[in-house]
């Protein structure tokens, strides 16, 4: 059963939903409280694209946990201000804008529902928040589950025209070597090349930006420290290394795919590893993409979280078998 | 920040469900504070749509309010924040969904004139329930011709995710909505379209609704209005982004544009109407 939460936090009005079967009573109710909170990747609202958050919260709350979504000032039904542009607001977000209004609305909830603990979650840049959310060192904060993370501060460009191109991030170096690699290959590209419509001017920018990625990468070979892209979010780095010395239980889930792997390990992170001592899981979900819905992933992302929370923070139904 | 923030009545609003046959049909109303002009009732987008259209669609309901609209907006059910699995619904059940909450507005103390605002597939259903007599004025926005026609476009998000997924599935949209014709769920951005869906949206077709009980003396008025460049790309996809320079870099996408122009040219559409029908 759903209901509707509107809080007053910090001057900001924030909506949200709670999924709990104990608000029905014909359901019994139960004594243990470990909370679980759900915050959208970027712009979407609560419910994330494809209704991906509520399908969880849904699955959740059968296993009874009280289960919360909430729209972040600004998105979705919560006022508030934000900028024109998505890369813009994307930034905000990952330099923690969201982090004030979670260390409140954690405390608030765990007031009014009389949680004993919480779980926070988070989509992409949701993720990054609920990372952030381990900053105030609160005791009420005892897991953290994290969907797609973004460890690359966004690059936010004006409208205007480029002088010199930048350098370029991991995804870019990524995409261009894809880029590559399929052009080499292309008939069509041969044959543009040797009637001379080639897209001269992107070759020469490419070439040019690769070989700078490709210096810098030679340079942290054989450094004890790695040296991490310069887009790299390091306050995120530095809460993702704080809940890993603290041995804060960590879900991690991301797609399966290679490139996604090279990104992670482009950060220093080892995606798909499992790290017992830090009290890391990280499973990588095959065939999808980036928003975590098509080929199956929708419910293997529910069962994911069913498995872990039940491992991690048993409940009165915890005597179920774990969902294969 | 643009400069269409809501001025007031943002305190006002709030948030609760309408039970409609064992599920919880969420809903926002939006009051004003000004002397009440009417009501609107907004009928948003296709469920694949609706998570990138919310955040313009909440600021036009926070226009309307702080123009002295009460304006309601609902989600389907199956859809974002009502109950239910989108599989087991269609759009019969959402064509349900928008008479409920109409009717609910109706039960609202003072009686003014109701306005239906569709978006996509909400101006479909608004096209049918202004059709059984429900509502005063029906502005449509980014209206498809049909509902098939609606779903046809939105199977172009299969197709790009099969693209870039390492599954050997690459069909085209005629052999997707084939699967469905053959009794087959075909899941498009994490929701289940079933064969019923399918079958369903041939019977809706804009503008080809007939009136049943609509009395010859009730008056009742049609706004087909066509967004701006700006509008329509932010409320349909449709477009280039027209605030990027040309010959610009890596263009930055838009999140909350400036719709000042938008929303006054569609308010000044609903003035219109409601002196039309000698309301205002």
């Amino acid at each position: 059963m759903r209901k509707v939460i509107q809080l007053d936090l910090l001057g900001h009005r924030m909506f949200g939903t709670l999924h709990d079967s104990s608000l029905d009573p014909s359901q019994p109710q139960r004594t243990y409280r470990t909370g679980v909170l759900l915050l959208s990747f970027g712009q979407q609202p609560r419910s994330w694209v494809g209704d991906l958050g509520s399908s969880i919260a849904d699955r959740l709350e059968k296993l009874g946990y009280p289960t919360f979504r909430f729209d972040m000032p600004g998105l979705g039904d919560s006022p508030g201000a934000i900028p024109i542009y998505l890369e813009e607001l994307w930034r905000d977000i990952l330099l923690g804008a969201h982090e004030p209004p979670l260390h409140a609305l954690c405390e608030n909830l765990a007031h009014l529902y009389s949680l004993k603990e919480l779980v926070v979650g988070g989509f992409c840049g949701g993720a990054v928040t609920a990372l952030y959310a381990i900053n105030a060192r609160s005791p009420l904060i005892k897991g953290l589950i994290l969907l797609e993370p973004e460890m690359a501060l966004v690059r936010t460009s004006s409208t205007t025209k480029s002088t010199m191109p930048e350098p370029l991030t991991v995804d870019a170096y990524q995409e261009n070597i894809d880029l590559i690699k399929s052009r080499i290959t292309s008939l069509y590209s041969w044959r543009r090349l040797i009637s001379a419509k080639a897209d001269f001017r992107f070759w020469h920018t490419l070439w040019f930006r690769l070989f700078d990625h490709a210096m810098r990468k030679i340079k942290s070979v054989g450094k004890r420290k790695k040296t991490l892209p310069p887009e790299t979010n390091q306050r995120m780095l530095n809460s993702w290394n704080l809940a890993r010395q603290l041995r804060i239980p960590t879900l991690v889930l991301s797609v399966a795919s290679i490139n996604r792997a090279k990104y992670y390990r482009a950060y220093g992170l080892n995606p798909g590893v499992e790290h017992l001592k830090s009290k890391l899981s990280w499973h990588q979900i095959p065939n999808t993409t980036h928003a975590l819905l098509t080929g199956g992933a929708k419910d293997l992302v529910g069962m994911h979280f069913e498995n872990w929370l039940k491992k991690n923070y048993p409940t009165q139904d915890s005597g179920k078998s774990l969902t294969t | 920040m643009n400069n269409i923030l809501p001025k007031n009545f943002e305190h006002l609003e709030y948030a609760d469900y309408l039970a409609i046959n064992g599920e919880q049909l969420y809903y926002v109303l939006h009051p004003t504070a000004l002397p009440l002009r009417a009501r609107i009732l907004l009928a948003g987008p296709f469920a694949t749509e609706r998570p990138h259209r919310y955040i313009s669609w909440v600021r036009w309901a926070r226009f309307l309010a702080a123009h002295g609209f009460e304006v309601m907006r609902f989600d389907y059910r199956g859809v974002g924040e009502s109950t239910g699995y989108f599989e087991n619904f269609g759009f019969e059940d959402w064509l349900n969904d928008l008479r409920h909450c109409a009717e609910w507005l109706d039960k609202r103390p003072l009686s003014v004139p109701l306005i239906i605002h569709g978006l996509g597939l909400g101006a479909l259903l608004g096209d049918k329930l202004l059709a059984y007599g429900i509502g005063n004025i029906l502005l449509t926005w980014l209206v498809p011709k049909s509902a098939r026609e609606m779903l046809y476009e939105q199977l172009k998000i299969k197709m790009a995710n099969n693209f870039i997924l390492p599954s050997n599935e690459r069909k085209t949209r005629d052999q997707f909505i084939a699967d469905l014709e053959a009794g087959q769920v075909v899941e498009v951005e994490g929701h289940n379209w079933t064969p019923n869906l399918w079958a369903e949206s041939g019977k809706y077709v804009f503008g080809k609704n007939q009136s049943p009980s609509q009395s010859p003396d009730t008056q009742r008025i049609r706004i087909d209005a066509e967004l701006d460049a700006l509008a329509a790309h932010t409320f349909g996809g449709v477009g280039p982004n027209p605030l990027r320079s040309s010959g610009g870099g890596s263009s930055m996408r838009l999140v909350n544009p400036d719709l000042t122009e938008c929303f006054n040219s569609n308010y000044g559409f609903l003035n219109s109407a409601l002196i039309k029908l000698g309301t205002n």
